[in-house]
């Protein structure tokens, strides 16, 4: 019992979190410079030769499994000791401090004033009431007062403290959140044509739902530069008895029965061709190699002798461009145009399709981490507000008026503050 | 005559030359800030050449986002004049709260550093802007990418006041005057007789300093927090999920935690004095590794316009 508790002692204590959040911070970037999530032969291949920082060759980073740092097992250990830090430091420390400074603090006697940051002191006619005209002024500046029989406490920007906690509080319902999604999350990529639907089944409901892609479309700038890319979906569906018509885009997704459903990509995947009198659909693939949103077939074309040409288009209006693989000429094919001769071939381009990549995602976390982002926004501007303190105390033997104040995080500023009241004050 | 050349670029081409005058005033500005030191003295005509720079950053930044028709903090180029713009606002907030010739001293070379590369080192066809892509046609910009940027000066300044702490009164003990917890911290040795004539303490130069420091790192933090979070958001709606691991993204995160680690010092019993001015002065390379050195690399979704090669 007493391990454990020496051992929480050990986590909730200052030097630790700190040490954590460097060792966070500095493995973090470990992650920005070794590739992340490439196959365990591209870090044999190209750290065995040349090993990173001198000693990282390919197989200590598969051991270390800094091939995805990030979902190592001692990077999510170390997640797992900042959020037990966390709750630790706010129960241990954040609570108790913020109860204590509830608490009005008396200061008596002179002596004691000499400690504080800022003092003042000055000579004072025996018979006014200071006090009560002290007190009148500092809640008319916006301050709390406590008001004994020749001394007054007040303070100011009290909330201020609270700002730490609610940050502690918010990382860790982020971070117990994302666990949480990490678990239930589900995401589904898929690639629709127009006319091609996709089902989806809600488990918990037993409901069935549709969608279709009714159209997809780009729009594009004059120099060609894509400007938005939109989807309009038809959701149908028995079980619930609906059916109608939304619209995803580029930052704007569509929301549906807990679902939420993006426009994250798009290809062209098919076009049609007229080889020869004859209609053919050919379908495309994405060639990385030639270059970034290229899409191409290999076909045989030519009506005595057949011979390879290679197709491959860049953008949803055209042209298609058919290369001989032999010597790589070309020839640009434009949509509805007249038709080219290709290894006397009679070819023209008929329709090109392009299909849209949506993304489809459940996430039941998504809650929980916007919660805990209104968390952390609030205690990290909640914090920035200085908390300050004043004492006033009236030394009716020597006829003294004293005044002493403290903050914790704006004292430039609060020195400023500080000198006009006591002149204030003085002038009574 | 050069006048005359002078207006139709001006006409022509507002926001390069404006960007050039930009430069000539910051150049004339830093020897000039250099001899207040020495002086020991603030100078009126650093402060209103200060706000002669500020004023036109804005004049140049609304023009170009006239031209463009998008929120001109869209490159690399129009980053790096917000950046000044941010840092310039900064300084001239600072020296409101506690006049002293060294905040425009360590801030104005960052500013004409800042202002040449944009100017000199970055190729021509990264000045220009150029159209969107869709992910970043939306309101999110405005506010993530103003938010970051505000962010970056602002701890830029404070992990260079803290530099200034580390130099200034080397020989004084530095007591930690602001700090999240604690009341503030109390005098060191309470021999101050309380008379009429002996008021309130004096802060050392340097205290002073690391308060100024310690406030701007905190806006900063603030700031930065707000950008980390509205991008989180944005990610989260352009593409379903809120936290990627991209460079750009872990790099703000270092940085994030970096200063989180320094404003924990600060209440550390164990670390003292100038250690965590020490910790916020290095800061200044993590930020500037998540400004510019991520994009250097040119990985990642935040490499869009500005790629080097």
């Amino acid at each position: 019992m007493s391990i454990l508790k020496s051992l929480i002692l050990k986590i909730s204590s200052l030097r630790f979190a700190i040490a954590l959040i460097i060792f966070i911070a500095f493995t973090s970037g470990i992650g920005t410079f070794i590739p992340q999530g490439s196959n365990s032969k591209y870090y044999i291949d190209n750290f065995d030769s040349t090993p990173i920082y001198g000693f990282l060759d390919g197989e200590t980073i598969l051991k270390l499994q800094l091939d995805h740092v990030y979902t190592s097992f001692w990077f999510l250990f170390t997640l797992i000791l900042l959020c037990i830090s966390l709750a630790a430091c706010s129960f241990r420390r954040q609570i108790p401090s913020l109860k204590a400074s509830l608490k009005w603090i008396e200061y008596k006697s002179e002596q004691k004033f000499s400690r504080l940051q800022l003092t003042s002191s000055h000579s004072i006619n025996q018979d006014a009431d200071q006090i009560s005209k002290v007190d009148l002024l500092l809640k008319k500046r916006g301050w709390k007062t406590y008001k004994f029989k020749s001394h007054i406490s007040a303070r100011k920007g009290l909330i201020g403290k609270i700002g730490p906690l609610v940050v502690h509080i918010g990382l860790i319902v982020l971070l117990i959140g994302s666990a949480y999604g990490s678990f239930t999350s589900q995401s589904k990529e898929q690639y629709l044509l127009p006319g091609e639907s996709l089902d989806l089944v809600n488990e918990s409901t037993n409901s069935k739902a549709n969608v279709k892609l009714v159209d997809f479309s780009i729009e594009r700038e004059s120099d060609g530069i894509p400007k938005q890319f939109i989807s309009n979906l038809n959701f149908s569906s028995k079980d619930l008895n609906l059916n109608e018509i939304k619209t995803a885009k580029v930052n704007h997704p569509i929301r549906f029965k807990g679902l939420t459903i993006y426009q994250a990509d798009w290809a062209i995947s098919n076009v049609v061709l007229e080889i020869d009198n004859i209609l053919y659909q050919l379908q495309l693939k994405e060639i990385p190699e030639i270059g970034n949103q290229v899409w191409g077939v290999l076909v045989e074309l030519g009506s005595e002798t057949k011979k390879n040409f290679l197709l491959t288009i860049d953008n949803e209006n055209g042209p298609l461009k058919i290369s001989n693989t032999e010597n790589f000429s070309g020839n640009n094919l434009y949509i509805n145009d007249n038709p080219l001769e290709v290894n006397s071939s009679k070819v023209s381009l008929k329709k090109i399709i392009p299909s849209s990549g949506l993304i489809i995602k459940n996430d039941p976390s998504i809650p929980f981490i916007y919660f805990a982002f209104i968390l952390i926004i609030f205690g990290t501007i909640v914090s920035l507000i200085p908390t300050n303190q004043l004492w006033i105390l009236v030394n009716k033997e020597s006829q003294k008026l004293s005044i002493g104040g403290l903050s914790n995080k704006n004292l430039v500023g609060f020195k400023k503050e500080f000198l006009k009241l006591s002149k204030e004050i003085k002038n009574f | 005559m050069i006048l005359d050349n002078l207006f139709k670029n001006l006409i022509f081409d507002p926001v390069s030359v404006l960007g050039l005058f930009v430069f000539y005033i910051l150049l004339v500005n830093l020897p000039i800030s250099l001899v207040a030191v020495f002086q020991k003295k603030s100078y009126l005509t650093v402060r209103a050449l200060t706000i002669l720079v500020n004023f036109l950053i804005t004049l140049q930044l609304l023009f170009r986002w006239s031209i463009s028709g998008h929120f001109p903090i869209s490159n690399l180029y129009e980053s790096l004049y917000f950046l000044t713009w941010g840092i310039t606002m900064g300084q001239l907030l600072i020296e409101r709260e506690y006049q002293s010739p060294i905040i425009p001293s360590i801030a104005i070379p960052i500013e004409l550093l800042t202002v040449a590369f944009a100017c000199f080192v970055l190729p021509e066809d990264l000045k220009l802007s150029s159209n969107l892509v869709p992910a970043l046609r939306s309101s999110w910009l405005v506010m993530h990418v103003s938010v970051v940027m505000l962010s970056y000066a602002a701890l830029i300044i404070g992990s260079l006041l803290s530099a200034s702490v580390l130099f200034v009164n080397k020989n004084k003990p530095l007591q930690i005057r602001s700090s999240s917890a604690g009341v503030g911290g109390f005098k060191i040795s309470n021999n101050y007789a309380l008379n009429d004539l002996v008021n309130h303490i004096e802060f050392s130069h340097s205290e002073e300093l690391d308060t100024l420091s310690y406030r701007s790192i905190l806006i900063g933090f603030v700031l930065l927090t707000l950008g980390l979070i509205s991008g989180a958001v944005w990610a989260n709606e352009a593409w379903g999920t809120w936290w990627s691991w991209d460079p750009k993204e872990t790099w703000a995160f270092i940085s994030w935690m970096f200063y989180a680690a320094y404003l924990h010092m600060r209440i550390s019993k164990g670390w003292q004095g100038r250690r965590p001015a020490l910790l916020a002065t290095s800061g200044f390379l993590v930020v500037l590794v998540c400004y510019l050195g991520v994009n250097f690399l040119g990985i990642g979704l935040h490499s869009y316009g500005w790629i080097f090669g």
